[in-house]
C-alpha cells in the first residue's frame, strides 16, 4: 500500500504527554490522536506502508501488531479525508482468489460456459444451480464458497467449497464442483486444483482440519486419479447410497 | 412436481393474496440527520426541499392508518430530527399493530425514550456500528456519537421496549473485532443484532467506498458472525440479512399471487417499491395509499414495467452502476393509479 498525507487539510495543535489533537480544515472534525500517529502524519510525499513499518521500533510491541495499528489508523485517517491511499494492494491478475459480489456474474457464466468440459468434477443436471442468483445466495449466506484461479485476469478454473451450516462443530470442508477453462491444458490440470485446494485450506484453517470429496462411479476417472496424486485418500464406500444403487466413496486429505 | 409446487403454494398461502392492505409500511419521516456517517446509502443530512410539512405527514399517518397495517417502521435521516415524531406516533396508535423506529440514538435521552415506550413504539433500533468510539465515531463522523448510542440502549431498554435491536455496517474499522462488538450488545441487553453488507450507494458510493470490505475479509466477518450466532441462539438473536433477497423474493411471490408485504414512503410522499432504487410509482399528495394499494401497489412486483429496473439488481455492485444512481435526487416516476410511466 502506497499513501500520502494531505498536509493542507489539517491543523494539528500539540497537548499533553505528546498527544496532539488533530482539526481537519474542510469538515471540522476535531479528533485526539497519540504518538503512534504523529510519526505517520509527519510523513512526506508518498510514503511505502512496508517502508514505513520497516522505521519503526517499539519495545514489547509485535510487528503483527503494529502493522495491524496503523493500518487501522490510517483507514480512519482517510475516512477524514486526511489521508489519501495512491495504491492498494493489486487485485491479483493470476493466482487464486475467493469470489465476492463483484465476481458473481462472471463466475456464473464461467461455470455456465465451461461446465461440460473434460477435466472437471461438477454435476452439470440443473444448470440452474450455477446462475448468478443461486450462486450468490449460497455464498451470502455461508454454505458455499467459489474459489477462483485467474490468469492474465481471466478465469480459468473455479473450485466450489461446501461448508456445514452454523459451525456445527464438524471439522470437515467438502468440494462440490471443479471447473475448468476449456483453454485449459491436460498438464496443467493437477497443478491448477493443488494451487485452488491450498488457497481454499489457507482461508478454512482456522476451524477446519481436512477436506473432502464425493465420489460415485458416475464421474470419470481422470479427476479421480488427479485427486488421489495431490494426497486424497478413500476413507470408506457407503453402498447404494444414491439413488439406490450407486455407491458413495470419502475421499479426504487432512489440510 | 412442479404444478404440485404450484398447488401447495398457492393453497398454504392464499390468504396473502386476499390482504385489505401491506403487511408492514416503511415510512421516512424526514430526510434530516445530525451525524454525517460515511456509508449513508440514502446520503441523509439536510431535507429535502419539498418534504411533507407537519400537516402533511400527519395526513400521511391517517393514510397508513386506514390501511391498518400490522408494523409500521418509522426511518430517516434521523427519525428524532422530526419534531412533530410524537403526533405521528399518536396518530398511528390504536390503528396499526406495532410501531418500531430506527434511530443514531444521539437525541435518545431517558426523558425521550421513556415517551417513545409510553407513546407506543414497541421496537427500537440504535445504529451501532463498533465496539467503541474509534470504530463508531469516526464512521458516524461525529465524536461522542458512540456514547450516546450506547446510553440510548441503555436508556430504552431501562424504559421496557418490547424489543430492542443494534444495527451494524461491517467496514475496515469493525470487522475485525465483530465478535466483540457481538458480546458488547449481548451485556446491554439487545435482542437483534442486525448487520448487513455496506452498500455502494449514497455516500457509500464515494466518501465511504474506501472502507468496503474485500471479498476475504467478509468472508472471516462472516464466519465470525456464524459463530457468534450459534453461541447466543436462544439468548439474542444474531442476523446477518441481504439487503437484496427482497427483490428475488417479491416478484417470485407476486407470481403466485401474493401481494406486497412492505410499502414504502418517502420524507416528501413518493411511494416507491424498494428503499435501495429511485422507482417512484406515486405519491400520497396525490392520491392515498389505499388508492395506490387497491390500484395496483398490491402486485407491484408483478409490474413487468417496474420489475425490469429491479432485474438490474443481481449483487450489491449492481446499486453502483444503476441509473439514476440511488440518492442523486433523480428518479424513475410512475404514477399507477394515472398510467404514467417514466
Amino acid at each position: 500500500m502506497k499513501f500520502r498525507i494531505n498536509k493542507n487539510d489539517f491543523k494539528i495543535r500539540d497537548e499533553q504527554d505528546g498527544t496532539l489533537s488533530l482539526m481537519t480544515l474542510s469538515t471540522s472534525q476535531l479528533i485526539y490522536l497519540n504518538t503512534t500517529a504523529r510519526l505517520l502524519i509527519q510523513q512526506e510525499g508518498i510514503v511505502d506502508f512496508e517502508d514505513f513499518l520497516k522505521q519503526l521500533k517499539f519495545d514489547g510491541v509485535e510487528e503483527v501488531e503494529l502493522r495491524s495499528d496503523y493500518q487501522d489508523l490510517i483507514y480512519q485517517l482517510e475516512a477524514l479525508g486526511i489521508v489519501e491511499i495512491v495504491e492498494e494492494e493489486p487485485l491479483t491478475e493470476h493466482g487464486c482468489m475467493l469470489v465476492g459480489e463483484k465476481e458473481y456474474r462472471e463466475v456464473s457464466k464461467f461455470i455456465l460456459e465451461n461446465g461440460n468440459n473434460k477435466f472437471n468434477f461438477i454435476d452439470m443436471t440443473y444448470p440452474d444451480n450455477y446462475s448468478l442468483q443461486n450462486l450468490r445466495a449460497r455464498q451470502f449466506n455461508g454454505e458455499e464458497f467459489n474459489i477462483i484461479k485467474l490468469k492474465d485476469g481471466k478465469i480459468i478454473a473455479d473450485v466450489i467449497i461446501a461448508v456445514a451450516p452454523f459451525n456445527t462443530g464438524i471439522s470437515v470442508v467438502s468440494f462440490s464442483a471443479i471447473v475448468m477453462d476449456k483453454s485449459i491444458e491436460e498438464n496443467d490440470v493437477e497443478n491448477i486444483i493443488k494451487e485452488l485446494l491450498e488457497y481454499s485450506s489457507g482461508l478454512f484453517a482456522d476451524k477446519y482440519n481436512k477436506i473432502r470429496f464425493y465420489y460415485t462411479d458416475e464421474k470419470q476417472d481422470y479427476i479421480l486419479n488427479i485427486l488421489k496424486n495431490i494426497g486424497f485418500k478413500k476413507t470408506c464406500t457407503l453402498e447404494k447410497e444414491i439413488c439406490k444403487n450407486i455407491d458413495l466413496t470419502l475421499y479426504d486429505k487432512m489440510m | 412436481m412442479e404444478l404440485a409446487f404450484d398447488n401447495y403454494f398457492k393453497r398454504e398461502y392464499s390468504m396473502l393474496s386476499k390482504l385489505t392492505g401491506p403487511i408492514m409500511v416503511s415510512l421516512d419521516i424526514t430526510q434530516k440527520c445530525n451525524l454525517k456517517c460515511v456509508h449513508c446509502f440514502n446520503n441523509s443530512g439536510r431535507s429535502v426541499p419539498d418534504e411533507l410539512s407537519d400537516k402533511e405527514i400527519i395526513d400521511v399517518a391517517n393514510q397508513i392508518a386506514e390501511l391498518h397495517p400490522h408494523n409500521v417502521c418509522l426511518c430517516g435521516g434521523e427519525t428524532l430530527c422530526r419534531e412533530n415524531i410524537f403526533d405521528i406516533i399518536g396518530t398511528l396508535r390504536g390503528n396499526v399493530t406495532k410501531i418500531s423506529m430506527v434511530s443514531n440514538g444521539y437525541k435518545m435521552d431517558f426523558e425521550t425514550a421513556k415517551r417513545l415506550v409510553d407513546s407506543g413504539v414497541s421496537h427500537i433500533q440504535i445504529s451501532l456500528d463498533g465496539k467503541d468510539c474509534y470504530q463508531h465515531d469516526t464512521f458516524r463522523g461525529v465524536k461522542g456519537s458512540f456514547n450516546r448510542a450506547v446510553n440510548a440502549i441503555k436508556n430504552v431498554k431501562v424504559c421496557g421496549v418490547n424489543r430492542l435491536a443494534t444495527s451494524l455496517v461491517p467496514n475496515k474499522l469493525n470487522y475485525k473485532t465483530v465478535d466483540e462488538y457481538i458480546d458488547l450488545c449481548y451485556e446491554l441487553g439487545v435482542n437483534d443484532v442486525r448487520m448487513m453488507p455496506f452498500l455502494p450507494s449514497g455516500r457509500g458510493r464515494s466518501i465511504g467506498r474506501n472502507l468496503l470490505l474485500s471479498n476475504t475479509e467478509y468472508f472471516y466477518f462472516v464466519e465470525k458472525v456464524k459463530s457468534k450466532k450459534r453461541e447466543y441462539a436462544n439468548r439474542m438473536n444474531v442476523e446477518w440479512g441481504d439487503p437484496l433477497d427482497h427483490m428475488r423474493r417479491m416478484p417470485f411471490n407476486a407470481e403466485y399471487g401474493l401481494q406486497t408485504y412492505c410499502m414504502e414512503v418517502k420524507s416528501n410522499g413518493d411511494i416507491t417499491v424498494t428503499t435501495y432504487l429511485p422507482i417512484v410509482v406515486g405519491n400520497c399528495k396525490k392520491y392515498t395509499l389505499k388508492t395506490y394499494w387497491d390500484n395496483g401497489y398490491d402486485l407491484i412486483w408483478k409490474n413487468k414495467e417496474i420489475v425490469k429496473y429491479i432485474d438490474k439488481i443481481q449483487c450489491i455492485y449492481d446499486l453502483d452502476d444503476f441509473e439514476p444512481a440511488p440518492y442523486s435526487g433523480e428518479k424513475i416516476v410512475f404514477d399507477i393509479v394515472d398510467g404514467i410511466k417514466p
